[in-house]
């Protein structure tokens, strides 16, 4: 229960995270709503004002919907596996269901902006901003990604010490995560400037807003991933304290990389409040309803959203279709993963005995172990007290992979935590399996063992 | 200063630049001295390739709207007065002219253009 209860903590944040960004859709940034660029004079024409509002009001319901939808769904009675195979359809359903009403209410005021003709006088043109070009972007001090990179290098240089490839391999994960956010955050300051109208020094303020948003963003994910390293150091030696820090590091990291988005948004609303009364940037063209770039003159993969900080990718390139492609198909499979679970928790462990080896046998994955090779065989009544995963799986009806306990820190389980006994197998080299049955036969297999 | 690229037009896009940027400094958008972006900065800015930016620059410099400095970078050249124009500015001057004398218009309507035109170019 403790598990599904993690789960729907960390999915149920997706609606209001959803709503609020939708929601914030609807007020004019950058003369910018819900994807359609309008002049001064069109934000407050009155069919305007009803349309964003019909929009609102259309949002509030869905996600109050998918929200009773997640309350209900967290109250059924049904294994681990298909409870994630649920919320994994629920999670495709509830990122596109809102997406809904934001298309139609964008077509409509497309609609309506033609009908008003709503367009600036030099339209279908791309506006370049020569002095913003000119400005020279000065990067941000390296000792902001290097402090990161040492700290999250500390667990890798102690499981290269120990030397434990497979925690090495983990805490691998830190410094590469740092070094790419570093080479990510290079590599985005060089985005085009964010003209909005013939003003330089609002173009200069709003590109210099959301480039300080960037990096602060990068900075803070190289600072969450040496935490996140020294989280799962600190998970090995005291499992809960380790969770703790890794919950707490991640909430805070996620408080702090959405508060940075509204906080930009709301800047970006309030600088440009007077925009568009005069000559203005007008680029709804490029951008399929409202969200999806498409310009073939671009020579750009990667560009700028235009409200925020985030990124989208140019799908007027290969590369870009192949990019949101590919994030689609994953997204649609990602239930797979849910039935996956359901095939692991529901294949029985099985321990046979050969005239060679000990093999426990769990879904697609064998333990072979050399019966030449064992040095001690014990049958234990109860488990290891203090039994923690490293690496692999943990279930209800399955543990197998990389595990520690209180007295041993280095165990390979393959057995099913709710049928004993088990066989606890010291191996010549040091090396210690835990494995059983789901049928209980370890019993029979200890006899022949040990005749 | 803001440059409007029009990827539809006949004009090619080097052209576009080049055109722009001379109307900048005629309209003193742009004052002798002031720096210019690198070829890759604009490039980047204006989402088109490096050629097409170098290319406009050459156009520019060869012109000498524009000079380049190992220092400073590339800048907008100080104004000479009486300073010469370039050949292919009076050709295409020659080019407009008879296409008003086609067109019917006399040597005055012809003028009072020219100086409406100069008066709004600064």
């Amino acid at each position: 229960m403790i598990g599904k209860l993690i789960l729907w903590a960390c999915i149920i944040p997706v609606i209001p995270l959803i709503y609020w960004q939708l929601n914030n859709e609807t007020k004019f940034k950058k003369n910018i709503a819900l994807g359609v660029t309008l002049p001064y004079v069109g934000r407050t024409h009155p069919r305007t004002v009803e349309l964003l509002s019909q929009f609102r009001k259309t949002l509030r319901w869905v996600c109050l919907g998918l929200l009773v939808s997640a309350v209900v769904l967290i109250l059924l009675p049904v294994s681990f596996g298909l409870f994630l195979t649920i919320w994994l359809v629920w999670m495709d359903v509830a990122i596109v269901v809102p997406v809904i009403p934001y298309v139609k209410y964008h077509k409509k005021l497309k609609a309506l902006k033609q009908e008003q003709n709503w367009f600036p006088q030099v339209p279908r043109t791309r506006v370049v901003n020569l002095t913003a070009a000119a400005q020279e972007e000065k990067a941000a001090s390296p000792v902001h990604f290097l402090l990161p990179l040492v700290i999250s290098l500390i667990p890798l240089v102690w499981g290269l010490t120990q030397k434990d490839w497979l925690m090495a391999a983990m805490f691998l994960t830190g410094p590469v995560c740092v070094l790419l956010f570093w080479v990510l955050y290079r590599w985005a300051m060089r985005r085009r400037a964010e003209t909005v109208d013939g003003n330089e020094t609002l173009t200069q303020t709003l590109t210099r807003i959301r480039r300080r948003a960037w990096r602060r963003c990068w900075v803070w994910g190289c600072w969450f991933m040496a935490g996140v390293n020294l989280s799962m150091w600190l998970a090995m030696f005291h499992p809960l304290w380790g969770l703790v820090a890794m919950v707490v590091l991640s909430v805070l990291f996620v408080v702090l990389a959405v508060g940075l988005e509204f906080h930009l948004r709301h800047q970006q609303e309030y600088l440009t409040a007077q925009s568009g009364q005069d000559s203005y940037v007008d680029e709804d063209e490029k951008w399929i309803w409202g969200m999806f770039y498409y310009d073939p003159n671009d020579t750009h993969l990667v560009v700028n959203a235009r409200i925020g900080m985030n990124t989208t990718v140019n799908l007027a390139k290969k590369s870009g279709r192949v990019i949101v492609g590919a994030t689609a198909v994953l997204m649609l499979l990602m239930p797979l993963f849910g039935v996956w679970a359901m095939a692991e928790e529901r294949s029985p462990v099985t321990l046979t005995l050969t005239d060679t080896a000990l093999v426990a046998r769990h879904g697609w994955e064998d333990y072979e172990i050399p019966l030449e090779d064992i040095d001690q065989v014990q049958l234990l009544q109860e488990p290891p007290t203090g039994l923690r995963r490293v690496a692999g799986t943990g279930m209800d009806t399955v543990q197998k992979g990389r595990y520690q306990s209180d007295e041993y820190p280095k165990l390979t389980l393959c057995m099913n935590p709710q049928v004993g006994p088990w066989l606890l197998i010291t191996m010549d080299d040091g090396t210690v399996y835990l494995v059983g049955d789901s049928q209980g036969n370890v019993e029979n297999i200890y006899q022949q063992m040990h005749p | 200063m803001l440059l409007r690229l029009d990827f539809n037009s006949d004009r090619p896009i080097y052209q576009q630049i080049r055109d722009q940027i001379v109307v900048g400094i005629a309209q003193g958008q742009l004052r002798p001295g002031e720096k210019l972006p690198t070829v890759r900065a604009l490039a980047d800015e204006a989402g088109v390739n490096m050629m097409t930016v170098s290319k406009a620059y050459q156009l520019l410099k060869q012109e000498g709207y524009i000079t380049t400095d190992r220092r400073s970078g590339t800048v907008v050249s100080p104004r000479e007065k009486d300073g010469g124009v370039a050949e292919q500015t009076v050709k295409r001057l020659k080019l407009a002219l008879s296409e008003l004398r086609v067109a019917g218009w006399s040597r005055e309507q012809a003028l009072d253009l020219c100086r409406e035109l100069y008066e709004q170019e600064g």
